[in-house]
């Protein structure tokens, strides 16, 4: 067996935070658990058992030419995760869920790699919803925390999208302050209490990107069997911006679902608006993201006004399900082109939530912080002022007034309504005072604060 | 169609004539000027001691309508009825005027500043009810228009050549008149405005012309129909304007005085040179140019747009200080002079401070300077500062002004900062940039007070983004805050640490010390990490502590939130989603609790995020922690205490 040696630096970073004076900072930091029991040899549920599973999914099965794009893509952001230029294709699968909530199309690949810091098999498991990679490999030399920390720098792309860990980041300059994060650790790696020779462990971003579970993942684990290590990472779908062909957490990949939506016809394409795309037990929901695609479709197609308000409330009678269809109706239209949604259908769509009720509140919401950002939809003081008096919708009118007013009459019911509660009250009093300052003009307002 | 004097009716021509106080100083012309059938003439005179504008120049300029007749379709209407000066950008040309019943104004803009004398106007029915003159200048008649600059040179330009069509060869040095469009340092007289659209470029003959009934307006002149066939496309002439200024500013810096360290207080901004002016930029650009000294420095002809014109960002409590002043006289004299700065803002105001000239050049070299006679009040500005420059030389008995200079200062509650997003994936911001300090200044205007600014961030952030599970890159393909507040909507419905993130930067940009943290369900009093244990059923297998949003459903990994620093402290905590603070740091004793205050606060924010979904609970697992399998995604243990309601 090679022994490969890692370079036992500890990077530092030279960030430095409020009020804190620069200092080297470890890139890695280790916390140490109790409770781990070994895996017995050959367990279906270690990583090495994990891995052969993976291995074997693999080895059997078809590979559907329509996922070659998917694949090849997938390949560069695999390259773009791991720092292993030997990445050598063996083979694909591809297989559709046809339900439950792991449905649609998946992909699973396998390469192999000789690098300096092993030799071994890559399993991909890629679905709509996550990207899970085995790694099986020989000669990886890791007793150490420093070798592991090496390795760690060695074997991931650290400061390039998607992970952009930054761990490059300059020096601040002298005398130059820098707000923000207080520096630290980039990965958090967790290990058993009784250490080394370091045998597995498991870790992490030492702040995960997302406050979600799943969508922004980036979770690993290792574990040595056999003289051989078993790593795997999980990576959430929001890393593939940019990477993939198809948008993440949409089911239908090859083809992907804003091709293959073109040519169902419209009762299948209205029939599938609002199929739960919910994939993991306490994480987000993507039905939205689905549905917009569909929607856009069938704007594309046209829509007439009663359908478009169909698409409003054929859904969930809970806050989030109204407000997620606006959100893909919205989107939809936009990404169709033509009339945006708000210049065409605020009224009625504001109508509509009105009769049903505060539960419409975050749709109402959306409705009128999409007529006011980017750009105003001029017009709506009245709507937003009648909104707020009859009090049961806040937030919307309040952002709408705030980016959009210019009315004295906005300004005094602004300033007459009753305390609303904490967050709206921030919303109104940002409102009074943007609306004043539109009302006093470019001169007044950039006068020197007296 | 070269004086296109759409209505016309009286002209009164005694309006605005020099005052027999005024001091002659030079008379230019008469030059006559002709469109190759008519001629009118233009006498230049240039005053000093001009009453109610002391130490200025006047120039009256004298018009006298020979036979320059109209084109209008319209047979009353004869003369000419509108007069644009075209003056060279930076012409501080003031008081302008003209007969009585025209308006007369004197516009500054970046290619021009524009004098123009123009015929009150009304709809015109035989021009489509196009606004046309009232009244003209009619063959015959003479008018005087002109305004005061500084004392200047004086400058003749010749007339322009123009083609075989009569059409003016253009324009950048030469005299000339047309249709109507401007050109520096064109004179045009005739009204582009007024021009009846649509009609050919061609003089059309009288005998074309309909007659028609239109309503009365008094008093009516008839103009006496011509032939005008020979009538060129332009009219050309010499005139005389304004020169160089005799004193002129060639460039300065602002510094600020703050204790003993005359650079504490300024920042240097940067900016994009991509772009022609720094307010151009996007948010999202870092720049590439730093502001440096000067921030202001003329152009290379000493007069119009400066090459330099930065803003600059000032700490409330700091007094801003000009110098490195570089001045020079083209008299090339040496005299010892007193400089005054004049603002047009209440609290901002200089003292007088003496300047020496040698072989007509001066300078106030740093440290020596002029420096502001109050400190900037500790409010958020972003103002606009008009500076009037003069100086005397028989100690300050007479002053005489010489320039005028526009200026951006944004005033900021601290030094501002960049954003450091240390390893959290999100894009620090390396500069501190123009736009950037703008767009918080005018956010933040007027305040004075720390909670109260990151209050006000909290409000138009819950304008701009909705609140949801979406990181900036779902949205924006990009983790830079700043992306974000250049195209906020977008159907961002954002997490909470995302939302924080972009109250932060702006914050920060405002010179507002916050920090940038996530609070995490714990076990013990310590919230500033994620807890992690091995999983007591799967062996090898890890379970994260997360805990249930109200819906009981949906699990978190953490509330991310802002602390507001003093000094090196966070003293206090506010959150996006929901929006709450300031929350005070976590001090009843509890096993594991930080000493730092911001491991206080991230234990107050995890309590206040669970008592508010147990608020608003809609199941037993609302707001409740609980071990998650990291493998399975499932459920492992729970629910497990936190420790801050068993207080």
């Amino acid at each position: 067996m090679k022994h490969k040696l890692f370079c036992t630096l500890i990077f530092a970073l030279g960030l430095v935070g409020p009020g804190a004076s620069a200092q080297a900072l470890e890139l890695v930091e280790f916390r140490f658990l109790p409770g781990l029991a070994r895996t017995p040899p050959n367990s279906p549920d270690g990583p090495a058992g994990i891995f052969r599973a993976a291995e074997s999914s693999v080895s059997s099965g078809v590979f559907d030419p329509a996922a070659e794009t998917l694949l090849a893509d997938a390949e560069k952001f695999t390259k773009n995760i791991f720092n292993i230029p030997s990445l050598q294709f063996r083979r694909a699968v591809t297989h559709r869920v046809p339900t439950g909530a792991q449905w649609g199309d998946v992909l699973i690949a396998e390469w192999e790699f000789q690098e300096a810091f092993g030799n071994g098999s890559i399993v991909l498991t890629d679905t709509p919803y996550y990207s899970t990679y085995n790694l099986r490999v020989r000669d990886c030399h890791i007793r150490s925390q420093a070798e592991l920390t090496a390795f760690l720098r060695t074997a991931l792309v650290w400061n390039k999208p998607p992970l952009n860990f930054r761990s490059d980041a300059p020096q601040v300059a002298p005398g130059q302050k820098v707000g923000g994060v207080t520096p630290g650790a980039v990965l958090t790696i967790h290990l058993p209490a009784s250490a080394l020779p370091i045998a597995s462990f498991s870790g992490g971003p030492r702040t995960p990107r997302s406050a979600s579970s799943y969508s922004a993942d980036f979770l690993f684990d290792g574990l040595l069997e056999a003289n051989e290590w078993y790593f795997q990472f999980r990576v959430g779908k929001s890393f593939t911006h940019g990477f993939y062909p198809v948008p993440p957490w949409i089911p239908e990949r090859f083809p992907p679902l804003v091709e293959l939506a073109k040519s169902w016809g419209y009762a299948r394409i209205r029939g599938e608006v609002g199929q739960t795309v919910k994939p993991f037990e306490g994480g987000p929901d993507f039905t939205a993201d689905r549905d917009r695609i569909l929607i856009a479709e069938l704007a594309r197609r046209g829509l007439s006004d009663d359908q478009v308000l169909a698409l409003l409330t054929d859904v969930q009678p809970t806050p989030r399900g109204y407000e997620l269809r606006l959100d893909a109706v919205i989107g939809g239209m936009k990404d169709a082109g033509g009339a945006s949604f708000v210049s065409r259908f605020f009224v009625p769509a504001l109508k509509t939530y009105e009769q049903i009720g505060p539960v419409a509140e975050k749709s109402a919401d959306t409705l009128f912080r999409s007529a006011a950002v980017p750009s105003c939809l001029s017009g709506l003081d009245s709507a937003a002022l009648e909104t707020l008096k009859q009090g049961m919708f806040v937030k919307g009118p309040l952002a709408y007034l705030a980016r959009c007013s210019t009315s004295r009459e906005a300004l005094r019911a602004l300033e007459d309504m009753p305390s609303p509660d904490a967050g709206n009250e921030r919303l109104r009093a940002w409102a009074i005072s943007s609306i004043q300052r539109r009302i006093d003009g470019p001169a007044k307002g950039n006068r020197m604060a007296q | 169609m070269i004086f296109r004097s759409l209505a016309g009716f009286v002209l009164l021509v005694t309006m605005g004539s020099p005052s027999y106080a005024d001091t002659l100083l030079n008379t230019y012309g008469p030059y006559t000027w002709s469109d190759g059938c008519g001629q009118m003439t233009i006498t230049v005179r240039v005053y000093k001691d001009v009453p109610g504008a002391p130490g200025l120049y006047k120039w009256d300029y004298e018009v006298n309508n020979i036979s320059i007749v109209s084109e209008d379709p319209d047979p009353y209407v004869n003369g000419v009825a509108n007069i644009w000066l075209g003056l060279p950008a930076g012409t501080e040309a003031a008081n302008p005027y003209g007969p009585a019943n025209w308006e007369a104004t004197a516009s500054p803009s970046d290619s021009f500043t524009i004098v123009e004398v123009g015929s009150l106007s009304v709809p015109d029915p035989y021009i489509y009810n196009y606004p046309a003159p009232i009244y003209t200048l009619a063959p015959g008649q003479t008018m005087h228009f002109g305004f005061t600059t500084f004392p200047r040179q004086e400058a003749e330009l010749q007339p322009c050549a123009i083609d075989e069509n009569g059409t003016l060869l253009r324009w950048f040095t030469c005299a000339g008149a047309d249709q109507g469009e401007a050109a520096y340092p064109e004179i045009v007289v005739g009204s582009p405005g007024t021009s009846s659209a649509g009609k050919s470029s061609v003089v059309p003959t009288q005998s074309r012309r309909q007659r028609a009934a239109r309503p009365q307006r008094t008093p009516k002149v008839i103009a006496r129909p011509q032939d005008i066939s020979g009538c060129t496309q332009s009219a050309i002439g010499p005139i005389a304007i304004p020169g160089p200024a005799l004193t002129q500013l060639q460039s300065f810096h602002w510094q600020a005085l703050l204790d003993d360290n005359p650079a504490h207080g300024m920042k240097a901004l940067y900016h994009d040179s991509a772009n022609d002016v720094w307010s151009e930029d996007a948010l999202a650009d870092e720049g590439d140019t730093n502001v440096t000294d000067p921030a202001w420095m003329a152009n290379s002809t000493g007069t119009g747009i400066p090459q330099e014109n930065d803003p600059v960002a000032y700490t409330g409590g700091t007094k801003p200080f000009i110098t490195n002043v570089v001045l020079t006289r083209v008299d090339g004299s040496s005299d010892s002079a007193l400089l005054r700065v004049t603002t047009d803002q209440g609290t901002l105001a200089f003292p007088d401070t003496a300047i020496q000239f040698s072989n007509g050049m001066a300078s106030l070299n740093y440290p020596s300077g002029i420096i502001a006679q109050q400190t900037l009040r500790a409010a958020i500005a972003n103002m606009d500062v008009n500076l009037t420059w003069s100086i005397s030389l028989d100690s300050g008995v007479t002053w005489t002004g010489f320039a005028m200079t526009s200026h951006k200062i944004f005033v900021s509650l601290g030094p501002p900062e960049s954003f450091g997003a240390g390893t959290t994936g999100f894009t620090s911001s390396s500069h501190i940039t123009a736009a950037r300090v703008n767009y918080v200044t005018n956010l933040l205007l007027g305040q004075t007070d720390a909670d109260a600014s990151v209050q006000a961030v909290q409000g138009s952030v819950a304008g701009l983004f909705g609140t949801g599970d979406k990181i900036l890159s779902d949205v924006y393909n990009s983790m830079d805050p700043w992306v974000a507040l250049d195209s906020p909507g977008q159907n961002a419905t954002l997490d909470c640490l995302n939302l924080a993130a972009i109250g932060a930067v702006q914050l920060l940009e405002a010179g507002i010390d916050v920090g940038l943290f996530a609070a995490y369900p714990t076990t013990n009093g310590d919230a500033t990490f994620p807890k992690s244990q091995f999983d007591p059923q799967n062996i090898n297998q890890t379970d994260t502590l997360k805990y249930y949003l109200n819906d009981g459903v949906t699990r978190n990994i953490y509330e991310g939130f802002l602390t507001l620093n003093q000094g090196s402290q966070a003293v206090s905590a506010y959150t996006f989603m929901p929006t709450m603070g300031p929350l005070a740091p976590w001090t009843s004793p509890v096993d594991g609790l930080p000493s730092t205050t911001a491991g206080q606060l991230a234990f107050q924010v995890m309590y206040r995020e669970l008592l508010n979904e147990r608020n608003n609970s809609q199941n037993s697992k609302s707001g409740q922690q609980w071990w998650i399998n990291n493998s399975t995604g499932l459920d492992a243990q729970g629910p497990v205490v936190f420790l801050g309601f068993t207080q």
